[in-house]
């Protein structure tokens, strides 16, 4: 009864905390699309493992060789930093003959200092990750464990964007985290760069992650069928004549089947359990041997909706419905072109369409959203010690959005999320955002040793009527071959959250801020180990924070903030053995005008997160992957004031985000048996979460008077028994 | 939830509680909101399981701004300070010059078999607790108390009276009575009329729909009453005006006086209450 009571607890906060943020529904789960970001990089293809793995040079282009080339397989495994790009390849990961049909793609040269890269299907026998290759970032240095969406670097998840194809998407996983939210069976790259990344992305001031499809296989048709506890998903892959492929991926949670059995049945009636689905699909055409055309479409959709059959008991705030839905769909087209061995480019269109409504009672938002993305990138290889990338990206979104509730409070640093005793405001408006974003890019290598990559960005918000410009600085030094050193510089402009600017409940006048970021490191190879170590520093600027009391104009850009620490990472790849390795030590404060220096919110001191699994022949494979991380921080209660005119309690805080809950660990558990049915494979796997039922606290809940309180838990353990068969 | 269960229910008194503040213009009954220059009287409803215990307490009242989290924010010093002992109650004369404030915020701090620090909203001994309410400063908006009539209290249809508590109660004939262990049904009628309609360019801003939303708190000394709290929720047809609760009467060796409290709130400031005991037999 208890645990119950923890779980849907969790849910209603994280429903009213949605709901309580105005807008920050919207910014949650819609503007960062609303909010802008670019990000070009084409589907993967064949291409770029083979440049990897042939060991091209970090700071060299990659993938931009002529097609069609050999391709990455779906059982293929890599997982780079740009110092492991050059390292041992596992031979028997890539030992596929399979080859796709795809044209060389325009492809982001790593002139980020760091940028680790996933690639490859057996990265979902990643434990923990419930063969979800998406999941595999938490596994990265400078990733902290969050509720939602990663934080990175100790960025707010709003500071850092996830792209998909090269679109922004408002969120990486279903569900708040239970999985993500691109079907893993048809990812074909995930780059993850936590700081000084290339110009080519824009408007975010944290960190990239930036998925990218791979290209359908058109050597024959290939099935897939998973089924499990948690989700029932398919693929299919077939060739359309001989230039065109096509793909298409499902999936759909089973948890609406028990979900009934978790909640107290004389607290509420289940109206829906919570219940997600996504779906992906693309076609692509070879036109000739330089171009090729990409047509592809994605979505997704999570709801859940309770029905109080009267006030909870102990906060007569949860009443009528608690429930929300977000859905996304988005359709594009991509060209890629080879103009010469030494000209690469790519257009891409994009149309999207999102809805989010969230409800708590008599406070609810929802908006629907058009969006349009287009975007042009070129690189031009000048001479083997020059290469130049150039490119623009448009955005616009039409919102209409609807919002009762409390006036929503600033996204980070406010311990307040009681709706009952906010004031409250309603919204009902259309607003239409349009970004404007340019770059350009030099890569040189005067000698072959050093690589450095100036670039410029330019970035004009014509909502806001502001223009930003962020001059970047990286470079690498190969000191032997096993080990390089690097270095990056830079200056990254963040839009606010859209609601801050809406006129009656934010300030029209905010402008975008800034972070500076600082970085250096050095990767070390040796015979099955590739080892990176790196030292950061940020420093955030005008900080959108808001103002005294709560008053006109609400919010003001008087914050400051600066992360700083230290990232150490390894891998270990020896045969059937394959290990990951990453701690992060690191602090991030803010400065909320002229208040004492603060915690931010997501601030973990220690993150330390081991993953190793291990063939042990005729088909088994074990894995375990164990996190341990400091507690996030928290505002303590003081005291508390009957606030007779509501009938609530007002609790009085201390000092903001002093206080830390508890250490977290867990351990995940994962086994699988495959067997091989004439051209196909069928496997059986268990995934075990929280293997030992480690208590997490995810958060505090306070009685009616906040005298008393008690721990919100987490996760407990969760088995997902499921087979998946493959043709 | 058994016995241990840590948390506490709103709605049972087991110690000295602020349950609500009553604030009526003095030239204006039935007004909540005072206009500048207008003197409004304040009282607190204080309720514990027996008889009150001493307590003194020391409030003050300044203006504000539209507070955004429910806490009273002083724009300026307090322009007056009360104190005094027993139950808090006190008048507030609103300076004619209110400066564009858009409310007057009154906080206060009870000290429990205390005393008072010798300034500040502080208790030197005993225990603390703290309490405010906030009221709109009137002009064109005005804002009534959404008062509860004689006979809008019913227990099981039954109306409830005011009951004298002093005598074991098995001996004041005329009390209503229930069986140990009993479940019975509360209902507030309150009255179409009690909810106001709001100017258009408050609604948002006082409640999110075109007439005020009220909320009834449910308190008892013993049993268990549920919901906490009822709501009519702003959106609402004008029709619907009745709130109920079920109220199981605790289980008992010997008769008992059990008493109820219902307090009805505007979220504006506006706010009435009621007690009345009923008698809780073996």
């Amino acid at each position: 009864m208890f645990q119950k009571v923890s779980v849907t607890h969790q849910m209603m906060r994280r429903a009213r905390v949605a709901t309580g943020a105005l807008l920050a529904a919207l910014s949650a789960q819609s503007l960062a699309a609303a909010q802008g970001g670019e990000g070009v990089e084409a589907p993967s293809d064949a291409s770029d493992a083979a440049a990897e793995h042939d060991g091209e040079a970090p700071s060299g282009s990659e993938g931009s060789s002529g097609a069609p080339s050999d391709a990455e397989t779906p059982d293929d495994a890599e997982l780079s930093s740009d110092a492991w790009a050059e390292g041992p390849v596992d031979d028997a990961l890539f030992d596929d003959e399979l080859i796709y049909e795809a044209t060389a793609e325009i492809e982001a040269a790593p002139t980020g200092v760091t940028r680790h890269r996933l690639s490859g299907g057996s990265l979902r026998r990643i434990p923990g990750t419930r063969g979800d290759p998406i999941r595999a970032v938490e596994v990265m240095p400078g990733v902290s464990r969050s509720g939602g969406d990663p934080i990175l670097r100790g960025a707010a998840s709003d500071e850092s964007r996830v792209y998909y194809d090269g679109v922004p998407v408002p969120s990486l996983y279903h569900l708040g985290g239970l999985t993500s939210a691109f079907q893993g069976h048809l990812i074909g790259r995930v780059d993850y760069e936590p700081g000084n990344f290339s110009a080519r992305y824009g408007r975010v001031s944290g960190g990239i992650i930036a998925l990218e499809s791979r290209a359908p296989r058109s050597d024959r048709l290939h099935l897939m069928l998973d089924l499990s506890l948690l989700e029932s998903a398919f693929s299919v892959e077939s060739p359309l004549g001989g230039r065109t492929a096509v793909s298409l991926a499902a999936r759909r949670s089973n948890l609406d089947f028990f979900f009934e059995q978790l909640v107290p049945e004389d607290a509420y009636s289940v109206v829906a359990a919570p219940v997600y689905w996504d779906y992906q699909a693309q076609v692509s055409h070879q036109i000739d041997r330089r171009h090729a055309l990409y047509l592809s479409s994605y979505g997704s959709r999570d709801s859940f909706s309770l029905l109080f059959s009267e006030p909870d008991e102990k906060d007569p705030s949860l009443r009528g419905t608690l429930g929300g839905a977000a859905e996304l769909h988005r359709v594009q087209l991509a060209l890629s072109s080879e103009h010469s061995s030494s000209v690469t480019s790519r257009v891409q269109a994009t149309y999207g369409r999102q809805r989010f409504e969230v409800q708590v009672g008599p406070l609810m938002s929802g908006f629907a959203t058009h969006e349009v993305f287009s975007r042009g990138d070129l690189t031009w290889r000048a001479s083997p010690s020059l290469e130049l990338s150039l490119g623009t990206d448009t955005e616009y979104s039409a919102l209409d959005g609807d919002y009762q509730g409390g006036r929503p409070p600033p996204n980070e640093g406010d311990p307040g999320v009681d709706e009952a005793s906010r004031q409250l405001v309603e919204v009902v408006d259309t607003i239409h955002n349009t970004r404007f974003g340019a770059y350009l890019e030099a890569t040189l290598r005067p000698v072959t040793p050093v690589s450095v990559t100036a670039g410029l960005r330019g970035d004009y918000y014509a909502h806001l009527r502001h223009a930003t410009f962020d001059p970047r600085l990286s470079a690498r030094f190969a000191v032997s071959e096993r080990t390089t050193l690097k270095a990056g510089v830079g200056r990254y402009s963040q839009e606010p959250l859209y609601y801050y600017s809406v006129r009656g409940i934010g300030n029209p006048d905010i402008d975008p801020y800034y972070a500076i970021h600082v970085s250096l490191g050095v990767e070390q190879t040796f015979d099955v180990l590739s080892v990176s170590a790196e030292g950061f520093f940020k420093h955030l600027e005008d900080r959108v924070v808001a103002t005294g009391g709560g008053q006109s104009p609400y919010f003001v850009n008087e914050g400051q903030g600066r992360v700083y620490g230290a990232e150490l990472s390894a891998r270990l790849a020896a045969g059937a053995t394959q290990g990951y390795f990453a701690y992060t030590l690191s602090r991030s404060e803010r400065e909320d005008r002229a208040e004492p220096t603060r915690l931010f919110d997501g601030d973990q001191t220690h993150v330390l997160s081991a993953a190793l699994s291990q063939g042990l022949g005729r088909g088994w494979e074990v894995g375990a992957r164990f996190r341990l991380t400091s507690g996030d921080p928290f505002t303590p209660v003081t005291r508390a004031v009957f606030d007779a005119t509501t009938g609530q309690y007002v609790p009085v805080f201390g000092a903001v985000n002093s206080e830390r809950y508890p250490t977290h660990h867990r351990l995940d558990l994962r086994v699988e048996k495959q067997w091989s049915i004439g051209q196909g494979t069928l496997a059986a796997y268990l995934d075990l979460l929280n293997a030992y039922a480690a208590q997490t606290r995810e958060g505090t809940r306070y009685s009616y008077d906040y005298r008393k309180s008690e721990a919100v838990s987490g996760l407990p353990i969760f088995p997902s028994l499921g087979v998946r068969g493959e043709l | 939830m058994g016995c241990d269960d840590p948390m506490s229910y709103p709605q049972d008194i087991v110690e000295l509680r602020v349950l609500g503040a009553r604030a009526e213009v003095s030239a204006r009954p039935g007004y909540a909101w005072p206009e500048p220059g207008e003197a409004v009287d304040i009282r607190f409803l204080l309720a514990a399981p027996g008889a009150l215990p001493e307590l003194v307490w020391r409030f003050e009242a300044c203006l504000m701004d539209a507070s955004p989290d429910g806490s009273v924010l002083c724009r300026e010093e307090a322009f007056v300070e009360r104190e005094g002992e027993g139950t808090p109650s006190f008048r507030v004369e609103l300076p004619l010059a209110a400066g564009g404030a858009a409310q007057l915020g009154v906080r206060g701090v009870l000290c429990e078999t205390g005393r008072l620090a010798a300034r500040g909203l502080e208790c030197e001994s005993g225990r603390r607790l703290d309490a405010a309410v906030r009221l709109g400063i009137a002009g064109e908006v005005q804002n009534r108390i959404p008062e509860i009539t004689e006979g809008a209290f019913t227990l099981d249809g039954t109306p409830l009276s005011a009951e004298q508590t002093d005598r074991p109660c098995d001996q004041v004939a005329e009390a209503p009575r229930i069986a140990s262990n009993a479940r019975a049904t509360l209902r507030l009628e309150l009255g179409a009329s009690m909810r106001e309609k709001l100017p258009a360019d408050r609604r948002g801003f006082d409640a999110l729909g075109e007439h005020e939303a009220l909320r009834v708190d449910w308190y008892a000394t013993l049993g268990r009453l549920t919901p906490a709290a009822s709501f009519i929720e702003a959106d609402a047809p004008l029709a619907d005006s009745e709130v109920q609760a079920s109220w199981r009467a605790p289980e008992v060796s010997e008769p008992v006086w059990a008493r109820l409290f219902v307090v009805a709130r505007d979220r504006r400031g506006g706010s009435s209450h009621l007690e009345r005991a009923v008698c809780v037999m073996p």
